[in-house]
């Protein structure tokens, strides 16, 4: 069976040629960062398993080297290079001679993943099934992507090597942004087990009546689009919101569906994304390089949308979660 | 304005599709809480809203299109006055 950790191992090779790269250029933070990263993508199993037999210190490595990971992203300045002239001249050649093909095996992947996620759990080799039936989604994303990358050697003949430097400059550009949903995810855990959504439920109890369930999902949404406006973050804010509110008042005391909860709260997060300066990259930086003469322009003509989207989404799920 | 506009259309596309990263970190959350759920059953969740936000902006587009239209046809009207 192709199990999801031998996956995880290539994003492992793929983070550590990234650092190699970057050791070559003499960016040495950069480096680290990817390096540490990669290092529970190769040995999470391992890691894990030390856990359950007792010795501890594998894990608290672990937790150190994800300090290690905030400090250097907080103490030095990550990022990509820019492009030169020259690469983007190249660039701008194949892209007029490949026109649309380009497009294809871009657009592949969620195709692929679909058919691959509706057909993988049936396929089989000698009785034993392809894929991991435990993380279905993401076997059948990576392989999807695999193939993607495939074809798009095929389409460009571009050397495979290429595929490895495009990969590292697109993971660079991204930087520590990369940790955002992984990090944040725990964060969910680290509240569970330290009691923090349950304090915020009680100092909810007393503001709003919480046996009122529709109450309840009006604060949740309301919350999700008042910390994404504070934090200019949805990601950041979906624990806070899911541990105080969503978790033990919806979901476990209403029993609400948790996907649609968590689905609809989270673009419900993101009508707030639409309206705060806090996102600076999507709402100001727009509007300063084209040189708008009110950089809040972006901001007021999305609100337009974002204000009935957000009745819609807050209607959806009174609507479905409950039923 | 209307490049702003334009943007805002460009940037809602990018916004609502729900990458991987936002459907991870909610499968994520709730498996650390014990409630496991299937990456693409939250992805599916995303699509009602996905197609409220294209119908509520194409709805907003096609006014602000029509809007203009109406602005330069009553500045062609003052010029053939002129």
């Amino acid at each position: 069976m192709l199990r999801i950790e031998y996956l995880y191992a290539l994003i492992a090779v793929l983070l550590a040629c990234t650092a190699v790269y970057n050791l070559r250029e003499r960016r040495y933070a950069m480096a680290a960062f990817w390096l540490i990263l990669g290092v529970p993508f190769a040995f999470g199993d391992a890691i894990l398993a030390a856990a359950r037999e007792g010795s501890a210190w594998p894990a608290r490595a672990a937790g150190a080297g994800l300090i290690a990971l905030g400090l250097l992203a907080a103490g030095s300045r990550l990022g990509g290079e820019p492009d030169g002239a020259e690469a983007a001249a190249r660039r701008r050649l194949w892209a007029d001679r490949l026109g649309n093909r380009l497009f294809w095996p871009a657009l592949s992947i969620p195709l692929l993943t679909l058919l691959l996620f509706f057909g993988g759990g049936h396929l089989s080799w000698n009785g034993r099934t392809l894929l991991d039936p435990k993380a279905l989604t993401l076997s059948a994303l990576a392989i999807a992507s695999l193939i993607a990358l495939a074809g798009a050697l095929r389409v460009t003949r571009a050397a495979p090597l290429e595929a490895l430097g495009e990969g590292r400059r697109l993971i660079d550009a991204l930087g520590w942004a990369v940790l955002l949903p992984m990090v944040l995810a725990t964060l969910g855990g680290v509240f569970a087990a330290t009691g923090v959504g349950g304090a915020v439920a009680d100092l909810i109890g007393r503001v709003i009546p919480t046996d009122n369930r529709y109450a309840c999902l009006l604060a949740f949404a309301l919350g999700m689009v008042f910390f994404t406006v504070v934090m200019g973050n949805a990601f950041a804010a979906f624990p806070v919101m899911m541990a105080g509110i969503g978790l033990p008042l919806l979901i476990r005391q209403h029993g609400a569906d948790p996907a649609i909860l968590g689905a609809v709260g989270m673009l419900t997060g993101y009508c707030g994304t639409l309206l705060t300066p806090m996102a600076a990259n999507f709402n100001i930086v727009p509007a300063v390089l084209l040189e708008l003469p009110d950089q809040h322009a972006v901001i007021r003509a999305q609100a337009g949308t974002a204000l009935p989207l957000m009745v819609f989404n807050v209607v959806l799920m009174a609507w479905l979660v409950f039923a | 304005m209307t490049a702003a506009t334009d943007n805002v259309g460009l940037f809602f596309g990018e916004d609502v599709f729900v990458a991987i990263g936002a459907v991870l970190l909610i499968q994520g959350f709730f498996a650390r809480n014990g409630i496991v759920l299937e990456p693409l059953t939250i992805a599916l969740w995303a699509l009602p809203t996905a197609l409220a936000a294209f119908a509520i902006h194409a709805m907003r587009l096609w006014l602000f299109r029509r809007a203009l239209r109406r602005g330069r046809q009553a500045a062609g009207a003052a010029d053939a006055a002129d």
